[in-house]
């Protein structure tokens, strides 16, 4: 605002610069910290230099084995991520028919949801007591489950594509919908066939979102620890599983550390690589609203190739969900509520320290300290990106998106080695876990409010101001009505990822204050049938919870071409 | 006093500056365009006024009263965008009724001014339409209506037209002058098409590369403008050089002949010169009985019928290439190729300095 008198302007500024801090000040306290604390624990454990941790790593061939099976699973899985979304991504690109925006939104519900949640979805469908065994056993009139996936590299993979699978359809379907279709036309008027126009022209257009996908896709393969810990059983171990076990049943800090290390310079590539794809895929294209690019599924193959591709991801995603909530009510066989209900009466006098109903109380509390946190985080770094562009800004964008390339174990490793002691002592903290929540939470509230902030026309304050509107009345008038849609997708995001947090949780959380994940680890890794209902009962508890978010953050989202 | 009286404003971004010294008067419940070509710094010149941005040097006043230090909100200015800025949250009467709010008006009169605005725009019964399902010309409309309902001291209009289509532009390009009279607000009116300022303005202003190049009457400036580039950027593109070699009256030496423009600029004999001979000067020859006026012939180069008039293009023996504006006759068009003799009233023909920007106070 111009007009206001000098020395206003040096305060407002000076008021500005101070607000701008608050991001730093955390980013550098709970993030920079714990991670200098961790490279100094891998250096010198002693409190001198000392390679020998990183000297095991180098010359032990478990960790070679360790290294490959890491990097072998994730790739794999992001093959097989890849050959399962493009037909739904294509067909979410270009055709247009009854009840599209809804299965789209379906196909992202695994995304918001714990990985607890989708170890115990896949143990209920695919698990030796699971729906698929006990179908298969009753048909075929077989004595022994006839499937024998637990514990399989091939359940991890079945549930890493169940996981992923939405990016691929949001990031290249995405980018596939607002692509001219009249270039792959002119590609044919030149006289390729259809085969050939793909390949030549529009398969190189979309590379970068295939490229930009995988990378993503990858990275969470690369550092899953929830799904392998579950599904992968004792056997499959991938360098994030082994932090965990290093740091805490093992209790050999130092070389957790040097892990950790070693897996952060592993993702830190991987995402520099992501960015640069992604600042190359920003190329001028000549996006088309989607009225252009969609037409219906007119002839008999095109409706096949929709309905087929669609339905057989609807399977791959939803079979599981549908069979954990059957099997929380049917797991003895007969229709029961007595697994919900042992959720809040703890009838077994069970070893837990506490019923299980009071970590659904503990993981409440802790969602909304970190929704406020990330709220409070996420709003000013957001302020503090938009504008015109300028190499601090360029500077602090991939920065407050660190935290996400970051896993989750060496987050909370992290918090373990930096936060019990002095100078910064949080270990008896109730702030603990929400802060390490809002760490990973608040890049996403981040990402919600940008388009809303850039899609902001300076025009529309300059027109309230002419019309009258004071400074204070513009932000009221303009900038929080457009604002508050993104404001509550980040708020929803940020609860689900705090509700549904395991690996960073499971090592911070203090035994007799677990959440919900931590319980379902817990219940599922237990003995008997009440337990395994109880954690099945628990899960999907926590599934409505996110399903809930999931409804409300596509409901307010704002973005993509053409909307408002 | 002048009613808003902008003196000496300069501005600069960065390092390239945008306005020299720019100087103009607007009188009460005047139209005033500033009119130029894209970049040539007049909607800064407006921003500057509506107090968006702030000048490096120079004043704004309005009624006497400086408005420098008065912050934006507080100026009481109306200002329509470009791209018409409508609140993309607000349906139609609350995008209306923003102004009127700020104000702390009641309720009744709000929602009596509101229906007052949008009748006058002809969009009564438009209230509760969300702003992005409107078409252009109804979101012109709105912001218009936003930008005149809370009674602004003064109206600013940046290329209000610019992003409308040709045919949509030609109505409402009428109809806005005539709601703009009827209010009767003082309003400057940004624009880079010259048939938009001839038909909206009282008063235009021409401005280039951020200098002032010519303030004067629509018909003022179409008939003499101040210079060879203010000619051409009008559209008027006879622009014959020549030499003067006579005084009382003033007699031109060209290519075509001895020209005879209108008096008006103070020359010296033997001074160079530039000669204007607008569009709408010639007449067939066949068709005018009174002989006099300077006969033309030439070829025709091309001719194109647009209606009420045609365009011929002629080719001179000299080399010059003249386009004019001749009346449809029933008569078939001259065919390209054929020799015609067209007359020039000498009304049409006037004379312009090189280099030299008329002052029209």
């Amino acid at each position: 605002m111009t007009g206001v008198g000098a020395k206003g302007v040096n305060w407002q500024r000076l008021a500005t610069s101070l607000l701008y801090l608050i991001p730093l000040v955390f980013l550098a306290l709970f993030f920079f910290y714990p991670l200098t604390e961790i490279l100094g624990l891998s250096l010198a454990p002693e409190g001198e230099l000392d390679l020998s941790p990183f000297g095991r790593l180098l010359t032990d061939p478990y960790y070679a084995r360790l290294l490959a099976f890491t990097t072998g699973q994730a790739l794999l899985s992001t093959l097989l991520t890849l050959l399962a979304g493009m037909p739904a991504a294509y067909v979410f690109a270009r055709y247009d028919f009854r009840g599209k925006s809804l299965l789209r939104a379906l196909t992202t519900i695994p995304f918001v949801l714990p990985t607890m949640v989708v170890a115990a979805a896949f143990t209920a469908l695919l698990g030796p007591q699971g729906h698929l065994n006990r179908l298969l056993m009753a048909v075929l009139g077989l004595d022994a489950p006839p499937i024998h996936l637990q514990h399989t590299l091939a359940l991890v993979l079945i549930a890493h594509v169940f996981y992923n699978a939405a990016i691929i359809v949001r990031i290249v379907g995405g980018f596939w919908a607002n692509l001219d279709p009249r270039v792959e036309e002119a590609a044919w008027v030149l006289g390729a066939g259809r085969f050939r126009a793909f390949i030549e022209v529009t398969l190189p257009i979309l590379m970068p979102a295939i490229v930009a996908a995988s990378l993503l896709i990858f990275l969470f393969c690369f550092t899953s620890f929830g799904v392998i810990l579950v599904l992968g059983g004792p056997h499959l171990v991938t360098i994030e599983v082994e932090i965990y076990y290093q740091a805490v049943p093992y209790f050999n800090l130092a070389l957790a550390a040097a892990l950790s290390i070693v897996q952060m310079i592993f993702t830190f590539a991987i995402m520099a690589i992501y960015t640069r794809v992604q600042a190359r895929a920003a190329v001028p294209l000549n996006l088309r609203p989607l009225e252009a690019t969609q037409r219906r599924p007119s002839t008999w193959w095109a409706r096949l190739a929709v309905w087929g591709s669609i339905g057989g991801l609807m399977i791959l995603l939803l079979t599981p969900l549908m069979a954990l909530v059957l099997r929380s009510f049917t797991l003895e066989g007969p229709f029961t509520l007595r697994y919900y209900e042992a959720l809040f009466t703890n009838p077994s006098q069970s070893f837990f320290f506490v019923p299980p109903a009071e970590a659904i109380r503990n993981s409440m509390l802790i969602a909304g300290t970190t929704v406020v946190l990330s709220l409070i985080i996420g709003l000013i770094s957001a302020y503090l990106l938009t504008g015109r562009p300028s190499p601090v800004k360029a500077f602090f964008d991939p920065l407050f998106m660190l935290p996400l390339g970051t896993s989750a174990v060496t987050l909370g490793f992290g918090f373990i080695v930096a936060l019990d002691h002095p100078p910064l002592n949080l270990r008896a903290s109730p702030l603990l876990l929400p802060l390490a929540h809002t760490l990973v939470a608040f890049p996403f509230v981040v990402r919600s409010l940008l388009p809303a902030l850039r899609g902001m026309n300076p025009q529309w304050r300059e027109a309230a101001g002419v019309l009258g509107a004071s400074p204070a009345q513009v932000i009221r008038e303009v900038d929080l009505p457009i604002v508050a849609r993104a404001l509550l997708v980040g708020a929803v995001f940020a609860f689900t990822v705090s509700v549904g947090e395991f690996g960073a949780t499971l090592l911070i959380a203090r035994p007799n204050f677990p959440t919900m994940p931590v319980v379902i680890y817990r219940l599922l890794g237990a003995q008997g049938a009440l337990n395994q209902g109880q954690g099945l009962a628990m899960s999907a508890l926590l599934m409505v919870v996110c399903a809930v978010g999931f409804v409300l953050i596509e409901r307010f989202r704002v973005g993509e071409i053409g909307e408002f | 006093m002048a009613f808003l009286k902008v003196a000496s404003i300069s501005k600069t971004f960065g390092s390239s500056p945008v306005l020299y010294d720019v100087s103009f008067d607007v009188g009460e419940g005047d139209i005033v365009c500033l009119l130029g070509p894209s970049g040539c710094g007049k909607t800064t010149l407006l921003r500057i006024i509506a107090g968006l941005e702030t000048a490096d040097r120079g004043t704004v006043a309005l009624r006497g009263q400086p408005l420098d230090a008065v912050p934006v909100h507080r100026r009481g200015l109306g200002l329509m965008f470009q791209d018409f800025a409508l609140f993309p949250h607000k349906d139609v009467a609350a995008n209306v009724a923003f102004g009127l709010r700020m104000q702390s008006l009641s309720k009744e009169q709000i929602d009596a001014r509101v229906a007052e605005m949008l009748e006058l725009v002809g969009l009564a019964g438009y209230e509760r339409r969300r702003v992005y399902d409107l078409s252009g010309g109804e979101q012109q409309r709105v912001a218009l209506a936003r930008s005149l309902a809370p009674g602004p001291r003064l109206l600013m209009l940046d290329e209000p037209l610019g992003s409308l289509d040709r045919a949509l532009r030609e109505e409402l390009m009428n109809e806005l002058r005539a709601i703009l009279k009827r209010v009767g607000v003082t309003a400057v009116y940004v624009t880079h098409d010259q048939q938009e300022a001839f038909a909206v303005a009282d008063q235009v202003v021409i401005i280039s590369k951020g200098h002032i190049v010519q303030k004067g009457s629509p018909q003022e400036v179409y008939c003499c403008p101040s210079s060879p580039w203010v000619a051409r950027f009008l559209g008027l593109t006879n622009l014959i050089p020549g030499r003067v070699v006579h005084l009382d009256p003033v007699q031109v030496e060209t290519s075509l002949g001895l020209l005879t423009p209108q008096e008006g600029q103070e020359v010296a004999v033997g001074q160079q010169v530039t000669v204007l001979i607008r569009p709408e000067a010639a007449r067939l020859a066949d068709d005018c009985m009174e002989a006099e006026g300077f006969p033309l012939e030439g070829t025709v180069r091309e001719s194109s019928f647009r209606g009420g008039h045609y365009r011929l293009v002629l080719d001179h023996d000299s080399g010059l290439e003249l386009a004019f504006r001749l009346l449809s006759e029933l008569a078939p068009l001259p065919q390209t190729g054929q020799p015609i003799t067209l007359v020039l009233r000498p009304e049409a023909i006037s004379l312009l300095v090189e280099g030299s920007h008329a002052r029209a106070e």
